[in-house]
């Protein structure tokens, strides 16, 4: 039994090798389809990181209060370790060549310090800081405008709370600087401003962001969120499904090629025969599984943080798609009804099971009703849950097993359906 | 010693079609036994139930003088059969093909790649065998497919119209392939509708068509069952004639094909043939050519079932 095990296992390890091409697409797909996906909604290979924001700042006020505004923006005051924290990247230009470099795409937005801020600020009348947005892009243009609302909100607040300072700062600047008012009136600044300290930091109200896992249950922990991989690790799953359908539908050209027929000839069981191709698509699937997370590693330099519960779950969800892929095997003989059946099987699967985008975008109903039943969502919500959200083994164990047992369940009953086909002399 | 393959009464129906009716017959060690007629006859359909890929609606199948139902693994393990359709790998090598039939036959990997170099080498295939399959002639298809069957070195040999869509070399390639069979002693069952290849290489043939046995026996034998040895083709117009009411025709000769342009008549007994020339040269409608000729498998077959196995 063993030995011809090995046999029938060599022979289709030896045929995928000749046409490697339909497991090559299926392996591609994912990667692919995960990158394009990724960069149209701004993904970046780094995790949790958005780049450097680029932008210019143009000084048409050219005072000391708008040169302490362009420090600020440039952390110019900030130290070395801190400064590199920052993401942000201005240039100081003037409006022309700024608003140039933004429609060539070289800056995310500009910001036009007008002139007369300075003055009119201190003097506590409305004063407006202009902002041009790069239109090419999305994420990095709204976190300066954010940026810019914070700085605002800011400066607002010091107008309307230091307004008899702001005041007399705007006379003791206004001429030659004269120490002797600059002296009383920093440290009557400096006092106000520490009075203010308590009730501004830390902030009187605030709030957290717990990770919802699959079970609806909240944790804080877990590792910083990638786009790339969230979306890898339900795009693998999806596609795992296409490669169980051709691992197992090879038993279709099996019979279509009259092989199994002559196997017949051989064996009056059928067991080793369907076993073998059960195996072989497992190794198969666990190998592309690899293949798919480790090449993500590689493309878009993402990092699977759990490798162990990430393996167990992989393990029982290939479990799973064999016995489904048999199943459906053992119940649509015909390859050419099959073959589209396994398809919208695979995709239905996917889609609902949350593969191909975010769970929470489905409608109530089915993620109340109808995904909690899915495999496909049981790996792809554990698996997330586990890289991202710091789900623990009492979330992936259940999960692991679930897929498991799903899988051995669907096995029997495709051997229970083969045995009654070619028990009434079907032949094969 | 019992027949290798012993089949009694054999029927099977796939719904109202009724694919093999009461067909019996036996294959003894060292013998060639041809399963003749048209495709539709019912000659796959009973190979296929011989093998164990179908199960008979009725009658019975021996094997060695065991019931296949008894033990059908032990039945299996005598037998190597070749299907009618290619059942290769066509991404793997000849060679590759007949070491995994070998192994699936039960041999150890050494023992199966002797053999595989043995039957290569005897079919003529050493020079092409890490060839991919996909890359072979259909004659050489043919021939990977014979020899996946043998692996095992059967006692009993099915094979199923192996010659067919091939050129005439490979056929004779394989036609002498199992004509050492036999001398090896190895029986043979072989299912063809080819009137030569029966002729030339089997001992014995059963007639078949529409699922029935209409004559078995040695070449011999079937064409002593036309009463004679003599045939007479005539040629001319025969629209509209009605031989059987001529008189003296029906008491000596046997109508065996009646078209419009041919009327074929076997001589019922041992008679000078100038005088039966004479006799059918005087008929009521004048025969333009006469052929007088040996009985050939397809008169007989012509004879059975009233229809050419060549049309």
């Amino acid at each position: 039994m063993i030995s011809m095990l090995r046999a029938l296992l060599a022979k289709d390890f030896a045929r995928t090798r000749r046409n490697p091409l339909p497991w090559l697409l299926f392996l591609l797909a994912p990667l692919c389809v995960a990158g394009i996906i990724g960069f149209a909604f701004g993904g970046s290979m780094r995790e949790q990181r958005i780049g450097t924001l680029r932008f210019a700042l143009v000084d048409e006020d050219n005072t000391l209060v708008s040169r302490f505004l362009r420090s600020g923006a440039s952390g110019e005051n900030l130290g070395a370790d801190r400064r590199s924290a920052l993401p942000l990247a201005p240039v100081l230009l003037t409006r022309e060549p700024a608003l140039a470099q933004l429609h060539d795409n070289q800056l995310s937005a500009v910001v036009i310090i007008p002139a007369g801020f300075s003055d009119d600020f201190l003097a506590g009348k409305q004063v407006t800081l202009e902002l041009v947005k790069n239109p090419a892009e999305s994420i990095k243009p709204t976190i300066i405008e954010e940026g810019l609302g914070i700085l605002t909100a800011g400066l607002d607040g010091l107008g309307r709370n230091f307004a008899p300072e702001l005041t007399e700062w705007r006379q003791a600047l206004s001429q030659s600087p004269d120490l002797e008012r600059i002296g009383p009136l920093l440290t009557r600044t400096g006092v106000r401003l520490r009075e203010l300290g308590p009730m501004i930091n830390p902030p009187l109200v605030g709030y957290c962001k717990p990770t919802a896992t699959a079970d609806g249950a909240a944790t804080g922990g877990g590792s910083s969120f990638n786009l790339f991989g969230n979306l890898l690790l339900g795009l693998a799953a999806m596609f795992m499904l296409f490669l169980g359908g051709l691992g197992l539908g090879d038993l279709h050209r099996e019979i279509e090629l009259r092989t199994l027929a002559r196997y017949q000839t051989l064996h009056v069981s059928l067991v080793p025969f369907l076993a073998a191709k059960v195996v072989f698509t497992g190794l198969m699937l666990l190998l592309c599984a690899a293949i798919i997370l480790g090449s993500g590693m590689v493309a878009f330099d993402l990092r699977w943080h759990q490798p162990l519960p990430l393996s167990a779950l992989t393990l029982g969800y290939v479990v799973f798609i064999a016995g489904l892929m048999a199943l459906l095997v053992a119940w649509i003989p015909d390859q050419r009804r099959a073959d589209p059946v396994r398809s919208m099987v695979s995709l239905v699967l996917g889609m609902a099971g949350g593969c191909a985008f975010p769970p929470e975008m489905l409608p109530a109903f089915f993620r109340t009703y109808l995904m909690p039943l899915l495999p496909t969502h049981w790996y792809t919500a554990t698996t997330r849950a586990v890289e991202y959200g710091g789900a623990g083994v009492d979330l992936w164990l259940p999960a692991t097993i679930k897929l498991t047992l799903a899988g051995i369940a669907l096995l029997a009953l495709a051997a229970w359906l083969f045995r009654r086909r070619f028990a009434q002399g079907a032949r094969a | 010693m019992p027949p290798l393959l012993q089949i009694d009464h054999l029927a099977k129906a796939y719904g109202p079609v009724r694919a093999v009716q009461d067909i019996s017959f036996s294959v003894r060690p060292g013998e060639i036994y041809g399963l003749l007629g048209p495709n539709g006859a019912g000659k796959t359909t009973t190979i296929s139930m011989v093998s164990g890929l179908l199960s008979p609606d009725g009658g019975s199948i021996a094997i060695a003088g065991r019931p296949l139902a008894a033990d059908p693994q032990a039945a299996k393990r005598l037998m190597g059969v070749v299907p009618q359709e290619l059942a290769l790998y066509e991404e793997l090598s000849a060679a590759e093909n007949l070491e995994f039939w070998g192994r699936l036959a039960g041999l150890d990997t050494k023992t199966a790649r002797a053999r595989t170099a043995e039957i290569l080498a005897a079919l003529t295939l050493s020079d092409r065998a890490r060839d991919p399959v996909k890359t072979f002639s259909g004659g050489m298809k043919r021939r990977v497919n014979l020899g996946c069957a043998l692996l095992h070195r059967p006692k009993l040999i099915l094979l199923d119209e192996p010659t067919v869509g091939i050129d005439p070399q490979a056929r004779l390639n394989i036609l002498e392939f199992v004509r050492s069979l036999r001398a090896d002693g190895v029986g043979v069952l072989y299912t063809t509708h080819y009137l030569e290849e029966a002729e030339s290489l089997c001992d014995r043939i059963g007639i078949v068509d529409h699922g029935r046995m209409h004559a078995e026996g040695t070449l011999r034998e079937l064409q002593e069952r036309l009463g004679g040895q003599r045939l007479f083709v005539l040629e001319g117009q025969w629209t509209g004639a009605e031989p059987d009411t001529w008189p003296g025709l029906r008491q000596h000769y046997r109508v065996l094909q009646h078209t419009d342009r041919q009327l074929v008549v076997a001589a019922l007994d041992e008679r000078d043939p100038a005088d039966c020339l004479r006799e059918l040269l005087a008929l009521p409608v004048r025969a333009e050519n006469v052929t007088l000729k040996r009985p050939s498998l397809n008169d007989v077959f012509l004879h059975l079932t009233g229809r050419d196995l060549r049309e």
